[in-house]
């Protein structure tokens, strides 16, 4: 195991040089130059040049990556062009409002994707399986900002029950510590804000989950129907236990272990597409700070969340096999 | 719909003539309703895509009317109209050539390169496999949507660029599949055979273990145009993809969406709904396909 940790945590090591390679080429794929594109038409020649400098755009390629990772790994991401802010700063200030909002859709997915699973699973070939694939595969194909979209009108417009927008109501007052809005009132025991963040969390965070929760309730039909098929589930069975008991307490724990591994490649679709829900929800988190950034030609922001964002999935996935191999004795590394 | 069921009835026809394993395999396919469905509603998409331009002109650079603004679906404007008064179903009809060919021709250009790299990895293998293999991990490191936004907001937003993003982002895939497909074939007594009654590497690879990984590559191009509309469509929805007055579904979402809150759903239900049926009918017919060239499952 000590040894399978070990192998498996230095192969991250290349892989994020190389995502830092590409994440820095994004700079280069700007047509034309870079620092005119980013000041626009009416920048004067000192101010590009000014830029230009600042960039590095005037040094050889090799010295420009050098400086790029020298400056990431001392945790510089560079400064915002249109604000002049550090990039790093902005996007610790609205990463919990995103880290909320990805921990509500995934634990959705997983409270409610497991339990189908199982049930289609159990009852294969059932109505009840049926419907559940076919509310799979929906959930799969859908645009999840479409979806989105479609909440905030039908509960938000339409019913009028829940908001369609923002983390807390325009008359909640609330000066949370850390950032993460829910933990904060939860903390201090202020229960209306706590209720307040809770209902503008729902829609987003039901958005966010569809498809994580179709992939994982695929996931895990697939697995436990592999597992119940099994030698042991039939002498589990011959035993004279009950399906539950055969189903709960034997075949579930293992057919769990790759739906373990699918539940952490959610991580970077939570990200990418909180991307599209943050636009929708008006919600204050990393990817509605991207959208915008795009469209002022922010590229540092651009930049800074993108090397940001897969770092976090490589090293979660990283997490999530070490894990793997903690529950699951047989893997070792070959 | 009749020309589609008929196209579908004589292909069974033909499959049932030879028992060849692709007439095999469609057997299956179309003994499975699942795979119907998916048929039927793909093929309504590539046959609107392809008739629509042909049967009506459409000029989207001078299509407004400004009385006519978010007016409800009614028979003159069955899905309603959007912001600038143009009908959505007519937009809708011509979007589904500009979404459909964006989502089909990335994933052809992703096929053939990312197919042609994993063969060469897997048959060269040693540096070739490493260099060609890493590359393709610091690409998944990356989720695909967040990379395809971050490369068009970099390289400009357009339909030839949205092209290009998404291409790249479904590159892996194949390189990975194809690969290792190669490695499992090389060893197979077939292939054994044929490199020892002197056939050449080259004739091998493309007589031999080309033809024999076609179908995950197939199973795998069905369900990545599914992914690369929704990927399209994100972008399009995100100003990235084909810039307005294009008609495009995700693009059409992106004008009007703001208006969810005078309760126009209208506007954003229908672009919506084509993209979610059209990635749905994909996703169908890659899933039963799996099934049906799965030769493992034999005949029941």
């Amino acid at each position: 195991m000590r040894r399978y940790a070990v192998q498996r945590s230095l192969t991250v090591i290349p892989v994020l040089l190389g995502v830092s390679v590409l994440v820095f080429s994004f700079i280069h794929l700007i047509p034309g130059d870079p620092a005119l594109t980013m000041l626009g038409e009416r920048a004067t020649p000192e101010k590009v040049a000014e830029v230009r400098a600042h960039l590095g755009l005037d040094r050889p390629l090799w010295q420009q990556y050098g400086i790029y990772v020298g400056k990431v790994v001392r945790g510089d991401l560079g400064v915002s062009i249109v604000r002049g802010d550090p990039v790093l700063t902005d996007l610790l200030r609205r990463f919990p409002a995103t880290v909320e909002l990805a921990t509500a859709a995934i634990v959705l997915a997983i409270a409610l994707g497991i339990p189908i699973g199982v049930a289609s699973a159990v009852w294969r070939n059932s109505i009840v399986d049926s419907l559940a694939r076919l509310w799979a595969l929906t959930g799969v194909s859908m645009p999840i900002f479409w979806l989105g979209l479609m909440l905030a009108w039908f509960f938000g417009v339409k019913l009028r029950v829940l908001p369609t927008g923002f983390r807390l109501g325009t008359g909640t007052a609330f000066a949370p510590s850390t950032n993460f809005v829910i933990l904060d009132a939860a903390l201090q025991g202020n229960w209306p804000v706590l209720a307040d963040a809770l209902r503008h969390l729902v829609l987003p965070a039901l958005a966010l989950a569809t498809i994580p929760l179709a992939i994982i309730a695929r996931m895990t039909r697939a697995s436990l129907l592999e597992v119940l098929s099994r030698e042991y589930i039939r002498t589990a069975e011959a035993k004279g236990l009950s399906q539950t008991a055969v189903v709960l307490r034997h075949a579930l724990w293992n057919a769990l272990l790759p739906v373990l591994t699918v539940v952490g490649l959610q991580v970077g679709h939570l990200l990418a597409g909180a991307i599209l829900t943050e636009t929708i929800f008006s919600w204050p988190g990393i990817g509605l700070w991207v959208y915008e950034s795009i469209e002022a030609r922010d590229y540092a922001i651009v930049q800074g969340a993108s090397l940001f964002i897969a770092a976090i999935v490589v090293v979660v996935n990283l997490a999530t096999d070490l894990l793997y191999a903690l529950v699951d004795p047989r893997i070792k590394y070959d | 719909m009749a020309t589609v069921a008929g196209a579908v009835r004589g292909a069974v026809a033909a499959g049932d003539r030879g028992r060849t394993p692709t007439g095999e395999a469609w057997r299956r396919l179309v003994a499975s309703p699942v795979a119907r469905a998916g048929l039927v509603v793909v093929a309504a998409f590539v046959l609107i895509a392809m008739i629509t331009p042909a049967v009506h002109d459409y000029d989207a650079k001078t299509d407004a009317n400004l009385m006519a603004r978010l007016t409800p679906p009614t028979a003159a404007h069955p899905f309603g109209t959007d912001t600038l008064g143009r009908d959505i179903l007519v937009r809708l009809l011509h979007a589904t050539r500009v979404s459909l060919g964006l989502a089909v021709s990335s994933v052809a250009i992703a096929a053939v390169v990312g197919s042609t790299l994993g063969f060469l990895a897997g048959y060269l293998r040693r540096q070739v496999d490493l260099v060609l293999m890493f590359c393709m991990d610091i690409l998944l490191a990356f989720p695909a949507t967040l990379l395809a936004i971050a490369i068009v907001a970099m390289i400009g937003p357009g339909l030839r660029n949205s092209l290009f993003a998404i291409s790249l982002v479904s590159i892996p895939v194949y390189a990975r599949l194809s690969r290792s497909a190669v490695l499992a074939l090389r060893e197979q007594d077939f292939v054994i055979a044929a490199l020892s009654l002197g056939g050449s590497g080259r004739r091998v690879v493309l007589s031999h273990i080309v033809p024999n990984s076609l179908p995950p590559l197939i199973v795998q191009t069905t369900l990545s145009i599914a992914f690369a509309i929704l990927e399209a469509a994100a972008l399009g929805f995100l100003g990235l993809g084909a810039q307005p007055p294009t008609p495009e579904w995700g693009a059409m979402l992106a004008d009007s969406y703001r208006y969810f809150t005078s309760g126009a759903w209208w506007v954003f239900f229908f672009p919506g709904a084509a993209i979610m049926l059209s990635v749905l009918g994909f996703n169908l017919l890659g899933d039963a396909l799996r099934d049906a060239l799965d030769p493992r499952l034999g005949r029941e």
